[in-house]
């Protein structure tokens, strides 16, 4: 078969080609579509922000997705630094780290400023060398929209993955079967390498293999062969107190996380019957991030609760102390660290500057808060009948 | 109390995004449907990809480039949003609910693919989703070296040598005796 017989053959196999897509019968859905979509009203100031999700609910208002494509992570901290006596792990955060594979690229200068952990055995790391800036990218970088990435990150930036190992075959023996044979401190050699991009004298790879029935993946963009080779080797696993002491400030390292929540909470009108100790998964969250969103989210849910249960019994006052107390979360202290790594508080402003319409992206604000912000899994129901309220149960 | 000219000017701004908005998805949705249609897992999904990238191309409409650039600039963005569909970071827009109930009789009427396409879609799947990609953008966009560049990022010269590499991978697969690791695989040592 020649090469263009593969276009060819590919072609043929398009399920929806452009002529048959250009007259299907979808005006009115896309009219809709349009109407919505333009009925957003986006701030001007905004910039793009990177979406970031949340453990076990999904953003569903107000996201921008990032044209660069990489998250990041603020190294402001909130929790224990790094100084001092070794932190006492909570039990949660001891099981979060035995839940990863606990791998580290030890290399000098190089350092965590980025880990998640996502259902499925899913999770990431980034590491970069030197100094971060606020988006957790080294520091100087350029995200600009039309940079290359690897132009941007060089040899200062690598993006570890995790996963289950593929179940197909196929995929299996992709990962396993390929002609490379480089050593990597993990024992397992990296037989594929897939080129990602390349600037200039740079090139951007993902070395795949398999380790402690894992997938793992390592992108990195590096000069040459023996670069790759030395951050290979580099690669390790440590035991739980070593990869949890490598962690980044934004990971919550102290068992006591009372004082970091007081401080989260500063500044932010707190609904009647709120009880940060009762928020579900603030004794089980592994950073600050998180954290805040369980914080946020819930008062977000109680104060859009209050005010539903407020309309519904026509009490203007109540209704209108719930809209004056989400009209303050653009300048919520917390929030002006979280928004430098995920969309989270551009949904609970979103949310707040839409109550006193009552719509949110065409939805009623009760449907737009519950998939938004996860109200029932915060243990705030935001139904017909809204206003009950598990937390103060 | 007439309108100040600050809000004449903000409401005579918004129309003239309104407009340009419209015009934009009038020329390009349609491609982008067909996009996200290709990719995705469902009809749902589809609508939503279709939705996100619409939504973002809405709020960042003074980055969005002029001319055939506008349809390059949005596929990038319906590639990242089917991305992260893919990873599981899917957000449950019900901005396209109305479309995606249309689109599911809509699409079950289309044609199937050429029965001479299944054994080319069935050796794709063993191709990484790089080379995917590229060759999609290809066969099914229907797009130059200097276009699939402009989608994924990279230069014409880099995307015509994956483009190379990945029709060598396909062929090697589609032959009858070629294992997924065909003697084609990139050379690192070389590449550096």
């Amino acid at each position: 078969m020649t090469p263009i017989d593969v276009i060819e053959a590919l072609g043929a196999a398009n399920p929806l080609p452009g002529s048959v897509a250009a007259a299907l019968p979808l005006q009115a859905g896309e009219s809709e579509l349009v109407r919505q979509i333009m009925a957003d009203r986006p701030d001007p100031q905004a910039r793009p922000v990177v979406v970031r999700r949340r453990r076990g609910r999904l953003l569903a208002l107000g996201l921008a997705v990032a044209a660069a494509a990489v998250l990041a992570v603020a190294v402001v901290p909130f929790g224990g630094g790094s100084d001092g006596p070794a932190p006492a792990f909570a039990a949660a955060l001891v099981r979060f780290a035995n839940s990863t594979p606990r791998l580290l690229l030890r290399l000098p200068g190089w350092h965590v400023v980025f880990v998640e952990r996502e259902a499925g055995g899913i999770g990431e790391m980034h590491f970069i060398r030197g100094r971060a800036d606020a988006q957790g990218m080294p520091a100087s970088a350029r995200t600009g929209e039309g940079a290359p990435l690897e132009m941007v990150l060089r040899d200062r930036y690598a993006q570890l993955n995790w996963g289950p190992v593929p179940v197909s075959r196929s995929e299996r023996r992709y990962i396993q079967a390929g002609h490379q044979n480089i050593p990597s401190g993990l024992g397992a050699p990296v037989r594929r390498l897939e080129v990602e991009g390349r600037a200039h004298d740079w090139i951007d790879v993902i070395a795949g293999l398999i380790y402690d029935n894992r997938a793992i993946s390592l992108r990195v963009t590096v000069k040459s062969m023996a670069d790759l080779r030395a951050t290979l080797l580099a690669l390790k696993q440590v035991d739980t107190t070593a990869w949890l002491e490598a962690m980044p400030p934004s990971v919550i390292k102290s068992a006591s996380s009372g004082s970091a929540i007081r401080r989260m909470l500063a500044g932010i009108p707190l609904p009647p019957g709120f009880d940060a100790t009762k928020v579900p998964g603030v004794h089980d969250t592994q950073t600050n991030y998180y954290l805040g969103t369980e914080l946020t989210g819930t008062v977000a849910c109680m104060w859009i609760a209050d005010w539903s249960h407020a309309r519904a019994r026509h009490d203007t006052a109540a209704e209108q102390r719930a809209i004056a107390a989400m009209a303050t979360a653009p300048h919520w202290p917390l929030f002006r660290w979280m928004s430098r790594q995920g969309a989270w508080p551009q949904v609970v402003v979103q949310l707040g500057q839409a109550m006193p319409r009552g719509t949110s992206l065409g939805q009623p604000l009760t449907q737009a808060a519950s998939d938004g912000l996860g109200c029932s899994q915060l243990g705030v129901e935001l139904g017909a009948k809204s206003g009950v309220r598990a937390l103060r149960h | 109390m007439g309108m100040t000219t600050q809000s004449r000017d903000r409401a005579e701004d918004l129309r003239g995004r309104e407009q340009r908005f419209d015009r934009l998805y009038g020329a390009h949705g349609r491609a982008v449907l067909a996009y996200a249609v290709r990719r995705a897992s469902d009809e749902d999904d589809a609508a939503d990809a279709l939705a996100e990238t619409f939504l973002v191309a809405w709020r960042r409409l003074d980055d969005v480039p002029g001319g055939d650039q506008a349809l390059m600039w949005l596929y990038g963005v319906a590639r990242r949003v089917l991305a992260n569909q893919q990873r599981g970071e899917r957000r449950r827009r019900r901005l396209a609910d109305q479309l995606a109930r249309e689109l599911v009789p809509t699409l079950q009427a289309v044609k199937p693919p050429d029965v001479i396409g299944r054994p080319v879609l069935a050796a794709l799947a063993g191709l990484g989703s790089d080379d995917r990609e590229v060759l999609l953008l290809a066969a099914w966009e229907e797009l130059s070296p200097r276009e699939i560049g402009a989608v994924l990022g990279i230069s014409q010269v880099a995307a015509r040598s994956r483009l190379h590499r990945a029709r060598k991978r396909l062929r090697a697969l589609l032959g009858p005796s070629t294992g997924v690791d065909g003697a084609d695989e990139l050379n690192l040592e070389e590449a550096i």
